[in-house]
């Protein structure tokens, strides 16, 4: 029955379906997109605050998904990490087109109810999904929670940072760089080099 | 840190390899921290796991339900038909190739810091196969094969008087035979993925096998 073909399509695993994206298949695209057009826009969204302007950047981010299904490579990350990478990178030079002001980091973190104001403790008791991560998120110190969010979701640069916390350059830069490098150690993320 | 220590370059551009990972650094601050990297192979791998990290903040973004026809917007720039019915992408024993210039340009999208570090990484621009499933000279279905570490088959079966399970086999480079995986057909139709057990390159055949050992179709998957 030709129904029961999408069941069992939409049950595939998200290598399975960038795999039939890539010879082409329409149903893996579209399971696909269903799979992760909340999630782009989602993020697109956040980054930029305007409804418009993030369907563009997530029907961007998903038409290059689709065309580049092809290069996708499992040992360097998830499908879901690749397709926001790709989504934060659009947004990113939307933002720079727009000469937007970035969110403020906190409306980020609060949309994924990691507060900037609580403490380590209160924030992690609040996770739900992705614990993990939220986690160690909720366990930096503020300001290099700031700091992480303003550059890795807003692509803002550590000059940038500095300007816009009103605090020197070099803590800035110290602030970003720490605040990854426990996040890094935290999650223990390792390198799988082809 | 796992960076050398006692190599004073490391030490002057680590405080720069986060801001490399993030894609933020630019200028001749780049430049210099980049052609130490392409030459470092401890900080080549820390500017890579800060960049997994990065990454993962991104997944804590929330789901939120786009705007009303999203995904029919979608689907026309995508030239991809929303099926009422499951329709399948017919392609007729073609091979599937992404120039080099496509590589390179999903690379700098998703995998930015590959490029980069130097492009060392770029995988090989190696076609994807694809060829029918027939069973007396009629058309049954396709079979997808995609290299990689796992290599990816995707087999589509339809058009069949065959319900329950069935079994996929494949026939090697080395005249060997490798059962993949049983599944079952509903209507005569089924679809499946499966991480290959050998590099895509070395499939010469695949077969559906039904469980009483006929064979439903086959695929000629030589290159």
């Amino acid at each position: 029955m030709a129904g029961s073909r999408g069941d069992r399509v939409s049950e595939l695993s998200d290598e399975a379906l960038l795999s039939g994206m890539a010879v082409g298949d329409d149903t893996a695209a579209v399971t696909f997109v269903r799979r992760y057009q909340r999630r782009v826009y989602g993020l697109a969204v956040s980054m930029l605050g305007d409804a418009q302007a993030a369907e563009d950047v997530a029907q961007e981010a998903l038409v290059r998904a689709w065309r580049h299904a092809q290069v996708f490579d499992s040992r360097r990350g998830s499908a879901a990490t690749w397709v926001l990478a790709i989504t934060r990178n659009l947004a990113i030079d939307a933002m720079r087109v727009r000469r937007s002001t970035p969110m403020d980091p906190a409306r980020f973190l609060a949309l994924g109810s990691v507060s900037m104001d609580e403490s380590p403790e209160e924030a992690a008791e609040a996770l739900d999904a992705n614990p993990d991560i939220r986690a160690a998120l909720a366990g930096l110190p503020p300001e290099q929670r700031r700091a992480l969010v303003l550059a890795v979701v807003y692509g803002l640069t550590a000059a940038d940072v500095s300007e816009r916390e009103s605090i020197p350059l070099g803590t800035a830069k110290t602030r970003i760089r720490a605040g990854l490098q426990k996040l890094r150690k935290t999650l223990d993320v390792k390198v799988n080099r082809p | 840190m796992s960076m050398n220590p006692r190599d004073p370059h490391c030490e002057k551009v680590q405080d720069d390899l986060a801001e490399l990972a993030l894609g933020t650094l630019t200028g001749r601050e780049r430049s210099v921290v980049l052609s130490h990297v392409q030459g470092c192979a401890d900080c080549r791998d820390e500017v890579d796991r800060l960049s997994a990290a990065a990454d993962a903040i991104l997944t804590l973004a929330p789901e939120v339900e786009p705007l009303a026809g999203f995904e029919t917007r979608l689907f026309e720039r995508m030239g991809v038909a929303r099926p009422r019915r499951w329709h399948l992408a017919r392609r007729h024993g073609r091979r599937v190739a992404l120039a080099g210039s496509a590589l390179a340009g999903a690379l700098a999208l998703g995998l930015g810091l590959t490029l980069a570090l130097g492009g060392n990484s770029i995988p090989p621009a190696v076609p994807a196969i694809a060829a029918n499933l027939t069973a007396d000279h009629h058309i049954r279905g396709e079979v997808y094969l995609t290299p990689g570490k796992p290599g990816w088959l995707f087999m589509v079966v339809d058009h069949t008087n065959t319900n329950g399970l069935v079994t996929c086999r494949i026939a090697t480079a080395h005249d060997g035979t490798i059962t993949v995986g049983t599944f079952s057909l509903v209507s005569g139709s089924g679809s499946w993925a499966y991480a290959l057990p050998i590099p895509a390159d070395q499939v010469r055949k695949a077969w559906v096998v039904t469980g009483a050992g006929t064979v439903l179709a086959s695929a000629n998957l030589a290159r």
